[in-house]
């Protein structure tokens, strides 16, 4: 055999070698069954406690339960619900006034308007037919504008709003009220923007536009200025408001793309597919771990997802049912399906 | 003049070129462009009718759906928004609850685009249809480019108030009245074709005083203008500057020793209109 044959069967036992003994993904991760909570029989409601307790709403009910899935406050849902880790509104059909409630119960303001709230962490976005307006949790008034076109997308920091509208443009309001930045991403047969986010220390922002092509566009903030920086052609297009958001340390953009998630790397600029099918729910990055972990929902129901960044699937789970809830708190999962909330804890050998 | 005959072009050029039609058969309106919705202008038109089928006004293409399970949820409910060649984009809300993802988005006057429903903000089931031209960046009066809906009720005129010093006297025929400033805001409203008794506001509001022209309202479009919404077709004016107390302010006129005649008139899309007149006798 010569040089050439022995390198060449070398390779072949290698390649052999990797293929029949895979490497270690190095823990295997088990969720483990806790507790299983049925919201339309509940056992018993602890004594309600506004400190430390996680929010749900699904199906016809809302409330809150404790790390431990102890139920400390239920309510079914008017017309729809807006709720927090600390307040909700629970609202009808036709507003007139909203009660704003702690996660007790207990009353926290009332605000007089006709239109729909979003809470997002500690502020209120109301928006009715034609105005819209950015509320403290005390139902004081920050700012109230008319609104010009159909919003598509709302982004909240500390100190910024971020709306995105159909005309094909996104503004960003100070908390007085103030535009500090209007960007129109154009480049697009048709101008929209579907969706902007803004990561928590306002450094970044992420744009989805247009149609034919529609666009992922990055945005950094470079001497208080917004800067294009980065922007890709997107595989499918969208024709709805699309959900996308940071992650909580703002290195990575979570999107939805038709078969689940995209993850583009803030600090990289790559982006990974991952999940096989369903419409993107909520998704948690573990950084200890390194994995993440995602709810996605299509019509036969949902499954969750534990993945590595180079999407290789280490953990899924499938839940049936319509009405479905997801909230990943340290190492447990909550899901929620039918009118059951379920807990996980996951271990990891 | 010119320029309302220049937009009289524009529309019969549009008409001509466009086949429009009203989204629902047998639509009539429940709710006019530009009238007092919850302290702003109503940026659209409501309609019911017969049917309950919505198909777009004209072929265009959908670039954008929303329902009312969206995260963020819109008053206007299941929503769909048609871009059309001529750049107008037509958005419908309120429809009916839980459609699919769309199958296709080049949609013709014959598809159906969804049904009459009642989703997000809305006591009854309606249409609520607004047109925005992309070009111009205004919301037009849908009324103005859909085919006349035989209409053949005039809009009433009533309440007229006058406004002096703070003290207010509602006019008749004839009428004695000191000298001075005054205001003058009346209540005009149009029935339409519908025979259900539905307040809607006319297309267009004139007064006249001693013969000239004091004020012309007429209700084409809706344009931003240092973020509030400006009504255009006749003298440019904000929502604020326009409803007084749920009436319509029609302009300040200034009375001296004499006898002068003060006059209204309103007219509807289909061109019926209504005329009062109004004798003061000022000493």
């Amino acid at each position: 055999m010569g040089k050439k044959g022995f390198f060449a069967t070398l390779i072949a036992i290698l390649i052999l070698v990797f293929l029949l003994f895979p490497s270690s993904t190095g823990k295997e991760h088990i969720l483990i069954p806790e507790r299983i909570l049925d919201l339309e029989n509940p056992e018993n409601i602890i004594n309600p406690d506004t400190q430390g307790v996680v929010s749900f709403s699904m199906g016809d009910y809302f409330g809150y339960f404790t790390e431990n899935l102890d139920l400390t406050y239920i309510d079914r849902l008017d017309y729809k619900v807006s709720i927090s880790d600390s307040v909700f509104i629970n609202y009808p059909k036709i507003p007139q006034i909203l009660d704003v409630q702690n996660s007790n119960g207990t009353g926290r303001s009332i605000i007089e308007t006709t239109g729909y709230p979003m809470i997002i962490g500690s502020r209120i976005v109301i928006i009715s037919d034609s105005f819209i307006s950015l509320y403290d949790l005390n139902g004081n008034l920050y700012w109230k504008k008319e609104i010009l076109s159909i919003i598509t997308s709302l982004s909240l920091t500390e100190h910024q709003v971020l709306i995105s509208y159909l005309d094909g443009y996104c503004e960003l309001i100070s908390m007085s009220g103030e535009t500090e930045f209007t960007y129109r991403p154009g480049g697009s047969r048709i101008d929209a923007v579907y969706s902007a986010s803004i990561s928590s220390d306002g450094q970044y922002i992420s744009v989805i536009s247009g149609l034919d092509p529609q666009r992922f566009i990055l945005l950094q903030n470079r001497k208080e200025e917004y800067k294009p920086i980065f922007h890709f052609e997107l595989q499918e297009e969208f024709r709805r408001s699309i959900s996308m958001y940071f992650s909580e340390d703002n290195s990575q953009v979570f999107f939805e793309n038709s078969a689940g998630i995209n993850i583009f790397d803030v600090n990289l600029k790559t982006l990974t597919r991952a999940g096989n099918s369903g419409r993107m729910g909520n998704v948690y990055k573990d950084n200890e771990c390194n994995f993440y972990s995602a709810m996605l929902v299509d019509k036969e129901g949902a499954s969750l997802k534990l993945f590595t960044p180079d999407n290789r699937v280490i953990l899924e789970k499938s839940f049936k049912g319509d009405s479905l809830f997801f909230r990943k708190k340290e190492d447990r999962f909550y899901v929620g399906t039918d009118n059951l909330l379920m807990s996980f804890q996951m271990v990891s050998k | 003049m010119k320029k309302t005959f220049f937009i009289l072009y524009l529309i019969i050029a549009s008409v001509c070129l466009y086949g429009y039609q009203w989204p629902i058969a047998g639509g009539f309106l429940t709710a006019s462009f530009g009238e007092d919705s919850l302290n702003s202008f109503l940026k659209g038109i409501r309609i019911s009718g017969h049917g309950s089928i919505v198909s777009p006004f004209l072929e265009g293409e959908l670039i954008y759906y929303s329902s009312e399970s969206d995260p963020l949820v819109s008053v206007m409910g299941n929503t769909k928004v048609l871009h059309h060649d001529n750049g107008f984009r037509s958005i419908y809300g309120h429809l009916e609850s839980s459609f699919n993802e769309p199958d296709k988005y080049m949609m013709s006057e014959s598809d159906q685009l969804g049904i009459v429903g009642n989703s997000g903000r809305s006591y009854e089931k309606s249409l609520f249809l607004m047109i925005f031209d992309t070009k111009l960046n205004q919301y037009v009066n849908p009324q103005i480019i859909l085919p006349p809906s035989g209409d053949t009720n005039a809009p009433e005129i009533s309440n007229v108030i006058l406004t002096m010093n703070g003290s207010s006297i509602e006019l008749k025929e004839k009428n004695i009245i000191s000298p001075g400033r005054v205001e003058i805001t009346a209540d005009i409203i149009d029935y339409g074709s519908s025979g259900r008794s539905i307040k809607t506001v006319p297309y267009s509001i004139f007064m006249f005083y001693l013969g000239n022209e004091i004020n012309m309202i007429k209700f084409d479009t809706l344009k931003e203008e240092r973020g509030e919404l400006i009504l255009h077709g006749g003298r440019p004016v904000s929502f604020n500057k326009l409803y007084k107390d749920g009436n319509i302010f029609m302009g300040q006129i200034s009375l001296t020793k004499g006898i002068a005649y003060l006059e209204i008139s309103a007219s509807d899309i289909s061109g019926n209109s209504t005329t009062r007149t109004f004798q003061l006798t000022i000493e």
